[in-house]
């Protein structure tokens, strides 16, 4: 429930600081928002399962998002539109951790494992 | 200790996560914006041609109007630059001239006489000659064969024949002049003149006097046009 009530300070703090991306950037920002999602997604999935490591977590979360962004301005310099495979790859996760926090959700730990 | 962790990791994570989100959210409303500002800039620059133009115009029609309004008071002075114009094409060789007047009929010599050949056909110095005395004599225009002589004409030798304005012409040549016809038959039949000078090589020089004779227009348009384009 905190990391909710995190998430709406974060948003409402972003949105009234005013600041913004510089033109160009954005696109690159989008895909890192993407990375980041499915992250936040994974650690929640992982501490359902009781497998959830701080430091994992944030590695992993800055990482995805370092890597997501390096990876679409590699496919700008060689005029590939890797943010489609980010946005495919990333989504198909999103939609998978959920599902599986859906599952945890609606049947408990035990039935997941079975 | 494990539950605390993920509650601290996940709420700073997402707090992050937040504030990137927020600030992406502003960027793309700021672009939604700018690209509104873009549209309505070029809305701008469209709508500010157009107005330039529309004074251009404005300017134009109203110097237009004035020059209507200029055209309208100097009647007057139209008619008399069209009557200037009318002179000048007269003038010019670029009218037809009809008018009491002589033909002069010059052909080769007849007569077969031994010696210089040359000397017995009828030369462009001769009819230059015919020419220049005509127009000295007061000719308003003259032609040769058919070709005004206007400011620009040359009457020149090419071998055996004669041109005239760059047409070859052959004998007999009938030059026509328009003018005083006593003053003009009286200018080349002078003791000493150009058909006394010609006469005694056989050439054949007949002056008839005309009541009314047409003198045709300069046609020759091509190198005045070239002229002014350049």
């Amino acid at each position: 429930m905190i990391p909710i009530i995190g998430l709406v300070i974060g948003v409402t703090a972003g949105i009234y600081s005013g600041f913004s991306i510089p033109y160009g950037y954005s696109a690159y920002v989008a895909v890192g928002i993407l990375a980041c999602m499915d992250s936040v997604l994974g650690g929640v999935y992982a501490n359902t399962q009781k497998e959830f490591e701080a430091k994992i977590f944030l590695s992993g979360f800055f990482c995805n998002g370092v890597l997501a962004v390096m990876l679409i301005w590699l496919g700008n310099q060689l005029s590939i539109d890797l943010s489609i495979a980010a946005i495919v790859v990333y989504g198909a996760r999103i939609f998978n951790n959920l599902s599986k926090i859906r599952h945890f959700l609606l049947r408990g730990r035990k039935a997941e494992e079975k | 200790m494990k539950k605390h962790q993920y509650s601290i990791a996940m709420t700073a994570i997402c707090i992050l996560f937040g504030i990137i989100i927020g600030v992406q959210y502003n960027t793309v409303q700021k672009q939604k914006v700018s690209t509104e500002n873009q549209r309505l800039s070029e809305a701008a620059t469209a709508m500010k041609q157009l107005q330039e133009e529309r004074d251009a115009l404005e300017r134009k029609n109203e110097s237009l109007e004035q020059t209507i309004k200029e055209y309208e008071q100097g009647v007057l002075g139209t008619d008399m630059m069209r009557r200037e114009m009318e002179q000048l094409r007269e003038f010019a060789g670029l009218t037809e001239i009809t008018g009491g007047g002589i033909v002069v009929t010059m052909n080769d010599s007849s007569a077969q006489k031994s010696g210089n050949k040359n000397a017995y056909i009828v030369h462009a110095e001769d009819i230059l000659a015919v020419l220049n005395e005509l127009n000295s004599a007061g000719a308003k225009a003259v032609s040769i064969n058919g070709q005004r002589i206007v400011g620009t004409s040359a009457v020149a030798c090419a071998g055996s024949i004669v041109t005239v304005n760059g047409v070859r012409v052959a004998a007999p040549f009938e030059i026509l002049a328009v003018g005083d016809a006593e003053v003009l038959q009286a200018a080349l039949k002078f003791p000493g003149g150009v058909v006394d000078s010609l006469s005694p090589w056989g050439i054949e020089i007949n002056i008839r006097k005309e009541s009314i004779i047409t003198v045709p227009a300069y046609t020759q348009t091509a190198l005045w046009r070239e002229a002014e384009e350049q």
